[in-house]
């Protein structure tokens, strides 16, 4: 029988450490010593505690916000390139000068460079997204090889008893994507990711929305979506299809240890809770009854409880987690993109340059406008300025000639 | 081609930022005891992470590096509470500690009022001692890690995690056997 040290360095710990016959007695000694039977159900809930908190989609989306902000702060102040501002006023001559030629020169519309060029370039921002997931993730291959085992996943939702007894053990794998997607189509890009969950079955969970799409206030869309995991893959592939994926982040998390771990606990205690309710049908003594009951009510609770945790971990096996940030780019941002060709990228410096210059003459002629009426008063104070020093001097005219005269 | 692109600071930092974002919001979140709070140091901790990402040179692993400024962060953000308004103070006030991860309605009311009685218990620790639970007993990193994170050997870190687990255990025990009990005064017991 363990003692109550033992126990205590067992639960030192995590318990996805244990092996089976350490958890049998850690178990068993909780059942007959209080103080480490409640120690074990703390150290249990604290664990539990944090995989069931969810983080605030609100959250997210902020300090990606305010790290953006912060870059494009640390540009101005040019802490981040101080050689970029002399090659930028350089280049911009240049581009403005070769694009003006190469517009005229080709006949290139703005509206071609759109859209089209945002989705044809794709690979090209693919290869960043394979680069974030090997250097962050692992193997990218691991997803494909078990994508297909994660399909039937929930299926055994409300009988997790009946798929340990047919012994067909599906993996238990958690995915997460996280996606950046920059568009010049903000509008219709946002209304595709819609569609594109809608289509395959998903929800939107959570989504925040910022910026008004002014030149200093570009749009942007954070959404967490639900997207069933036998349809993940075709869900990607479309996403794909929505402007240029700039980041791009896949995590894979396997949980079928642990999960087959609490359903044999929970079968315990389902068996447990048969036979005490057999013997509360045998039972005379009143006291005897008491004993059972208080029994019943802590086997009750370890049932609810690992069947709220495996509920938890087939809704998030069963309908993944895509995090998807939705980036409105300037004309400025769309010249920097390394998927478009370098005529387009021409094309768009001009218009970015033409833009800046349209927003200078708007800043002007909101100034004259808004500076009519300071303009007007120091017109009159001008003009009766201007009159009091003619009337002085006519009169000096008139009084020279008169004292000439005397 | 490529002298027009290259992909920003702030792209690379959202890549290597969003594998931890979960943990490093838990963790200021069981620092902070308070949802508005761990908001505000997890991005306070993200944005510092930020400015100083150019000096990230992977010796540490991103993990820790990130985890050591969010617990920075939080104690700072302690200190400066500190000066405002105390942890009795709050619970005077009617201050609830964050009901995150509750179990929904129908499920055991003892495991709910498990939950509420470690979120306050936890609040009545030290800080150094509650971010040692929480990395270890809510976040089951291991000892090594830990030491990393807040820069000190492994045994402080055993030792620290024993006294916060025995503190801890006694406010729960006494708050089993007198349930009226105000956790200030468990706290006020510890001292």
């Amino acid at each position: 029988m363990m003692d109550c040290r033992t126990f205590a360095l067992l639960l030192d710990r995590p318990e996805g450490e244990w092996t089976a016959e350490e958890r049998q007695q850690m178990e068993a000694h909780a059942a007959q010593c209080a103080e480490c039977g409640a120690l074990l159900a703390m150290r249990r809930e604290m664990a539990a505690m944090d995989a069931e908190t969810e983080v605030p989609a609100a959250f997210s989306s902020s300090w990606r916000e305010k790290v953006y902000a912060e870059e494009k702060k640390m540009s101005r102040q040019g802490k981040l390139f101080p050689w970029k501002r002399a090659v930028a006023a350089v280049a911009a001559v240049a581009v403005l000068a070769i694009g003006t030629t190469a517009s005229y020169l080709n006949g290139w519309g703005l509206q071609s460079a759109g859209k089209s060029a945002d989705t044809s370039g794709y690979d090209g921002g693919y290869g960043a997204m394979n680069y974030a997931a090997e250097s962050y993730d692992g193997s990218p291959a691991l997803y494909s090889a078990k994508s297909a085992s994660m399909t039937a996943a929930g299926a055994d939702w409300d009988v997790p008893a009946e798929a340990a007894a047919n012994n067909t053990r599906e993996e238990k794998i958690i995915r997460t994507i996280n996606m950046t997607i920059k568009t010049r189509q903000y509008e219709a890009d946002y209304a595709l990711i819609r569609k594109l969950t809608e289509e395959n079955g998903g929800r939107v969970e959570s989504l925040d929305v910022s910026g008004d799409g002014s030149a200093g206030s570009l749009r942007r869309a954070s959404f967490v979506l639900r997207v069933p995991s036998e349809r993940l893959d075709a869900f990607i592939a479309g996403a794909k299809g929505v402007g240029t994926v700039s980041a791009y982040s896949e995590s894979s998390d396997d949980v079928s240890e642990s999960y087959y771990d609490m359903q044999n606990r929970l079968q315990t205690q389902q068996v447990k809770m048969q036979r005490l309710t057999a013997l509360m049908e045998k039972a005379e003594d009143v006291s005897d009854l008491i004993e059972l009951e208080n029994a019943v009510s802590e086997t009750q609770y370890w049932i609810d409880y690992y069947t709220g945790q495996m509920n938890g971990v087939n809704s998030r096996v069963q309908d993944s987690y895509v995090n998807i940030t939705l980036r409105e780019l300037s004309s400025a941002d769309a010249a920097e993109t390394k998927t478009l060709s370098l005529g387009e990228r021409i094309v768009h410096a001009v218009k970015a340059s033409a833009e800046t210059a349209g927003e200078v003459l708007q800043a002007m002629l909101i100034f004259l406008v808004a500076a009519l009426p300071w303009i007007a008063v120091l017109a009159v104070i001008t003009l009766v300025i201007r009159a009091v020093v003619r009337k002085r001097k006519a009169k000096r005219a008139a009084k020279t000639p008169e004292q000439g005269d005397a | 081609m490529s002298i027009f692109h290259r992909q920003s600071r702030a792209e690379r930092f959202e890549a290597l930022a969003v594998q931890h974002e979960r943990m490093l919001y838990l963790l200021c979140l069981r620092m902070m005891g308070s949802r508005e709070d761990a908001e505000d140091c997890a991005q306070e901790a993200l944005l510092r992470a930020y400015r100083a990402f150019d000096r990230f040179r992977g010796e540490a692993g991103a993990k820790t590096w990130l985890y050591r400024i969010a617990y920075n962060t939080c104690i700072d953000a302690l200190r400066k509470r500190q000066g405002t308004l105390s942890l009795e103070a709050l619970w005077e006030a009617g201050f609830e500690p964050v009901e995150t991860g509750l179990p929904q309605p129908g499920e055991a009311l003892e495991r709910r009022e498990l939950r509420r009685q470690i979120e306050q218990a936890l609040q009545a620790l030290p800080p150094d001692q509650r971010a040692v639970m929480i990395l270890r007993d809510f976040q089951q990193m291991p000892y090594n890690e830990i030491a990393a994170v807040l820069e000190l050997n492994e045994g402080t870190v055993k030792s620290r995690l024993n006294r916060a687990r025995e503190k801890v255990k006694n406010i729960l025990i006494s708050a089993e056997q007198n349930p009226s009990a105000s956790v200030q005064e468990d706290e006020g017991r510890q001292k």
